[in-house]
């Protein structure tokens, strides 16, 4: 059974006391607090940009404008979007007479498998931070925001908004991040750039499993 | 043993394709690392860093390993203890049978080619797909990976397109890798959507928040973790850090020594299957928590720095052996350096001898650990043990050691042996078939006996 397995491993490794323990180098973390994304849109554009993901820069008043117009442009007939987004509302009234559906993800996974592996061709989803190190987008999924959104359609569309943490390194996203190690979110994913693989003779292809594209919207401060 | 894997390894130099496909791909990884480190502002201090955080994790290794069971419990995740590749096993199968479950999608996880479960659960009439494009072709292929972190590094463009129209009834230009690609995307997807259930690996497990965290390009691992109803994380035990603030030093180390990536296109840090009020993740996550050796290495305290290994492959994209011979040409789940320390470890030195004299000692895995592992010291000790253990081949170097103490005593006979030896080269002997493979070292035209004899003359004309 387990449990003696876990005693005698557990035994077997008290056993011996280990090397004499390393002292541990202070972590080099930065205590500056983030700033937000909406003041710096160029800077995230640059970063993001870096691995690939399509960015563009709009402001909060402009949103469903600027959804609607890129999903004209791709002749898209469905996309989901995070359930109670404040963009719904306005993206499915500029989309009332075009041929496009907009979905909230307001259902379990089990009822929206099919329509989000065969039917989505887009998922629109928020963003909880971005490393401008690394070009990375950190989203916590949640009720509104699962995990599959961002995830089974062929296009990933994350909405940047204006207070979005930018943090400048994975570290100090780690140090600063809202979450405590006793309330952990189920989970939390960081994504750098559109899915990608180079299993093939070393030649990077995009688009292996996860969404071939990336669009980053960034919704810059009103001045 | 011997007899096989010296016999593998004359296969592989005589296959020519084979060569070119690892020297390429050796290549090619070396300069990506190269570029990547470059672009970091101080990468020896980053080292040092990683290197004294794995050796405090594996000085108090019982205790994290609590706490991590103690965190993922708290989170809802399921965990459970395996002493060997049997008992994971059966760990694995009687979850998988608790579901009622017929499909099984996998991320890429060399822990679990090392309990061989594919294998395990196709005999339980459960199908089981590998979804990391490496892996799909190697399984398709039915071969094993022949790199821990690109598993088809043996094949070409050409050998995978030829692979894909065989098995899959469909034929792309294999230019078109692109087209390659989409075709394993296709079939993948359906096999996410309908699976039963998911397993994965581990890359790190952070105890202080119990966090499973998970480093791909491809999506398949999300995929594998995140789609089917139940989850299975199979983690060897020393890949426990203490928290989250630990990752980041430790990630940007591996990716960097790995693939030359700053990040991975997705980290994925999973704390829990789906909550009440969530729409979708899995509802079960199940850790298990390998054994399988790994408590003797920690005991053993000149072998022990072997399980501060974070798996990047640096040292096997380094190795002058490895680049030569391919990961297949050992035998063992885990190739090149980290592979011929790690597996006569596991699976005991008796059977796996012959692996640690398959190295120059030339030092470059170690030069290119990122956690600052000495390799070359750790197969060092380990051919001495080999040694030891063998009667036959301590006499037979004895002898030989004998003979050349006795030489190097002996000047003039030395002289004798060593003109007669020089001479003998330049006769146009033909070569052994078995050594057409190598270049032959030519000797210098003067020996180092005769440059010191003219240096000492020459300082004598100056006084």
């Amino acid at each position: 059974m387990s449990t003696t397995s876990r005693n005698s491993i557990l035994a077997r490794l008290r056993a011996q006391s280990g090397p004499e323990r390393a002292q541990l180098e202070e972590r080099a973390s930065t205590n500056e607090a983030p700033q937000s994304c909406g003041a710096m849109p160029m800077q995230i554009k640059e970063a993001l940009s870096a691995n690939r993901a399509e960015v563009i820069i709009t402001s909060k008043s402009e949103l469903a404008n600027t959804l609607k117009e890129l999903c004209e442009r791709e002749r898209w007939q469905h996309v989901m979007s995070t359930a109670n987004a404040f963009w719904n509302t306005p993206l499915k009234n500029a989309l009332k007479d075009a041929n496009l559906c907009v979905h909230e993800y307001d259902q379990p996974f089990e009822a929206l498998k099919p329509a989000l592996f065969e039917q989505m061709d887009a998922g629109i989803t928020t963003v909880n931070g971005v490393i401008l190190e690394t070009g990375t987008l950190v989203l916590i999924p949640d009720q509104d925001t699962p995990r599959t959104l961002s995830l089974v359609p062929p296009v990933h569309i994350a909405i940047v908004d204006e207070n979005c943490p930018a943090y400048q390194s994975l570290a100090q996203c780690m140090t600063h991040a809202s979450w405590q190690s006793d309330a952990m979110p189920s989970n939390i994913v960081f994504v750098s750039g559109p899915s990608k693989t180079a299993d093939i003779q070393q030649t990077l292809a995009y688009g292996a499993h996860g969404p071939k594209r990336l669009i980053a919207i960034v919704l810059q401060e009103s001045p | 043993m011997t007899n096989e894997f010296s016999q593998r390894i004359t296969q592989a130099l005589n296959d020519a394709e084979l060569r070119q496909n690892f020297k390429g791909a050796m290549h090619f990884l070396r300069d990506k690392r190269a570029q990547s480190i470059n672009e970091v502002a101080d990468w020896e201090s980053l080292i040092q860093q990683g290197a004294a955080l794995r050796r405090h994790v594996l000085a108090q290794l019982p205790e994290l390993l609590e706490l991590l069971e103690a965190n993922c419990q708290r989170n809802g995740i399921h965990v459970h203890w395996a002493a060997d590749a049997t008992e994971a096993r059966g760990i694995i199968t009687q979850i998988a049978q608790s579901h009622d479950v017929k499909r099984v999608v996998k991320g890429k996880s060399m822990a679990t080619e090392e309990i061989h479960l594919n294998e395990h659960l196709i005999a339980q009439d459960i199908e089981c797909i590998e979804s990391d494009m490496g892996e799909y072709i190697v399984q398709l292929a039915q071969e094993t990976p022949s790199h821990i972190i690109m598993p088809a590094i043996h094949k070409n463009r050409l050998q995978i397109a030829q692979l894909f129209e065989d098995k899959l009834n469909v034929s792309r230009d294999p230019d078109d890798v692109d087209g390659l690609i989409g075709i394993g995307r296709q079939v993948l997807r359906n096999k996410f959507q309908f699976a039963d259930m998911g397993i994965s690996g581990v890359n790190f497990a952070a105890a202080e928040s119990g966090t499973l965290c998970l480093v791909e390009n491809e999506g398949n691992g999300r995929m594998s973790t995140t789609v089917p109803p139940v989850h299975v994380a199979l983690m060897g035990l020393e890949k426990v850090i203490p928290s989250l603030n630990d990752l980041p030093p430790l990630l940007s180390l591996l990716t960097r020594s790995a693939t030359g990536q700053a990040i991975t296109t997705y980290l994925n840090l999973i704390s829990g299957p789906r909550k009440d009020h969530e729409q979708d993740g899995p509802k079960e996550v199940h850790l298990v928590i390998l054994d399988n050796g790994r408590s003797r290495i920690q005991q053993d305290a000149d072998m022990q720095e072997t399980l501060a290994c974070i798996r990047c492959g640096a040292c096997m994209n380094h190795c002058p052996v490895y680049t030569r011979i391919g990961g297949h040409a050992y035998g063992t789940t885990y190739p090149g350096p980290i592979g011929q320390v790690l597996v006569p470890q596991l699976e005991g030195l008796a059977t796996h001898a012959p692996l640690v004299s398959a190295c120059s000692l030339n030092g470059a895995c170690g030069e290119a650990c990122p956690v600052k592992i000495d390799l070359p010291m750790l197969i060092r000790r380990l051919r001495q043990r080999a040694q030891h253990s063998s009667p036959h081949a301590r006499r037979f170097e004895g002898v030989l050691w004998q003979i050349w103490r006795w030489l190097n005593t002996h000047p003039r006979s030395y002289r004798l042996i060593t003109g007669i030896a020089r001479f003998g080269r330049k006769l146009p002997f033909p070569t052994p078939k078995a050594w057409k493979q190598r270049t032959f070292p030519r000797p210098a035209k003067t020996s180092l006996h005769q440059l010191m004899k003219q240096r000492n003359n020459k300082n004598h004309e100056h006084n």
